[in-house]
């Protein structure tokens, strides 16, 4: 009992050290004492527990170049089924969502694309993601996703290649 | 007029090999001729002089208006094929006799075109039997139709497409579509969830994530004291972690028109699920 509580005491220290670091979110994950209760928030005011951080990354593949950007490493083994030469992140977009929240970014080729977290539990979350062309709607979809888990959007064409679109959810 | 002069002068013209003064003089006989209508000798062997003396020489009853030389083209791409006549081809071949009578105003050329009469109908049943040549085989929706037993092909009682859509989510029950190696959505399909996973999180008992939670305060604190900094964007690998098979599932899906849509996952359990959106579909028609 008494090792438990030093164990907790140690974990609760770290979470405030990771919060000044600014590590990753899914460390943010720290669970509160027993009888804590966060207090009822809006959607715009969630607590930052129930806020999932949304990244979309740009990814232009094309056959113009075989250039791939390093930070694509990971992913690289994954995409080479495209038969794309180069790779080139053209935005990463990082946005912390609360449930009902959502976000809208421009991305390339007059495109537009807009993510709304509709909620998560404890393993998953769930996001709603639409493209748009002008004001054509070209995508509406909902997908339910673990947490920490990316996913793909692709195929739209810009600049004689097309553009990749990994999402994660992270918390 | 004198018909003498200007019909070797029109067949000079169509062979390519009148001089300016005798295409003057044939352009001079025309306009002078009042068996033509007033704007055929205004304008005839002006813009196109040969194929206006291909005209007035049919007009005139000297030529076929088609000649030979199409019934040669004709007869070498059909081959050898017998001409039966066909009555059905008469309708149109009055048809086409009293709309060329009528274009010609006061004159009748009924008489002096050699094409028609009985060969348009022969020439119908050749052109019939040259089409059906060259289409070969062709599916033909009627013959589907009762093929399957339809008694009208172009009504089919209970094809309805929200009752076939509420069929298929019928049958299919709760598809994940995750478990699909490929998908294909169609447009405005609604693909019902996989359900929200009611697994244990991973992360519900206190001491899974400590040993994490410390290494990477460790990994922070070095940083920080290294001199990184880590809010600095992007120069290091994208931590990304595709979903496996179970751990993702599409609720629902509809695109726009124009636009394909597919669901694809590679194989592995570490294969993304790519939502893959082709919104030039357009173009590619």
């Amino acid at each position: 009992m008494r090792s438990a509580r030093s164990v907790r005491h140690i974990a609760i220290l770290l979470g405030v050290v990771l919060g000044l670091f600014g590590a990753s979110p899914a460390l943010a994950q720290v669970r509160p004492p027993p009888g804590h209760r966060p207090p009822p928030a809006a959607a715009h005011r969630a607590p930052a527990a129930q806020k999932v951080d949304v990244q979309v990354m740009v990814v232009l593949a094309t056959n113009a170049h075989n250039r791939v950007d390093p930070r694509l490493k990971s992913l690289l083994p994954h995409l080479q089924h495209l038969n794309y030469t180069g790779y080139e992140v053209l935005d990463v977009r990082n946005n912390e969502l609360a449930p009902g929240q959502e976000t809208s970014f421009g991305i390339a080729g007059g495109r537009r694309m807009e993510v709304q977290l509709l909620g998560r539990d404890d393993t998953q979350a769930r996001m709603r993601v639409r493209m748009y062309s002008g004001s054509r709607r070209l995508l509406d979809t909902t997908v339910s996703i673990h947490r920490n888990r990316s996913f793909i959007v692709a195929g739209p064409e810009h600049a004689g290649g097309v553009l990749i679109l990994p999402m994660t959810a992270r918390y | 007029m004198s018909l003498v002069e200007l019909v070797p002068l029109l067949r000079r013209i169509r062979d390519d090999v009148a001089t300016a003064d005798e295409r003057v003089r044939a352009r001079a006989l025309v306009g002078q001729d009042d068996r033509l209508p007033q704007d055929v000798r205004r304008d005839a062997l002006v813009d196109d002089p040969r194929a206006d003396a291909v005209g007035l020489l049919a007009v005139l009853g000297e030529e076929d208006l088609f000649g030979a030389d199409l019934a040669a083209a004709i007869a070498s791409e059909a081959g050898r094929v017998d001409l039966p006549l066909d009555d059905a081809w008469a309708p149109m071949q009055d048809a086409l006799r009293s709309e060329l009578a009528a274009e010609a105003g006061t004159i009748d050329i009924t008489g002096d075109l050699g094409i028609f009469g009985d060969d348009l109908a022969d020439l119908g049943g050749a052109l019939r039997d040259v089409a059906r040549e060259e289409a070969g085989e062709v599916d033909l929706w009627a013959g589907i139709a009762q093929a399957i037993g339809a008694e009208d092909p172009e009504a089919i009682p209970g094809w309805d497409g929200a009752l076939l859509a509420e069929a298929v989510r019928a049958e299919a029950g709760t598809v994940d579509v995750t478990d699909a190696v490929m998908a294909h959505v169609r447009r405005s399909a609604l693909v019902p969830a996989g359900g929200v996973s009611t697994r244990r999180a991973a992360n519900r008992r206190f001491y899974r994530w400590v040993p994490a939670a410390i290494g990477m305060a460790a990994a922070a604190v070095l940083m920080v004291l290294a001199g990184h900094d880590l809010s600095r964007p992007g120069s290091s690998a994208f931590d990304v972690r595709f979903a496996a098979a179970d751990e993702i599932s599409i609720n629902d899906l509809s695109y726009a028109d124009n636009t394909d849509v597919q669901v694809i996952r590679g194989e592995g359990d570490d294969a993304p699920l790519i939502i893959w959106v082709d919104d030039n579909q357009e173009a590619k028609l």
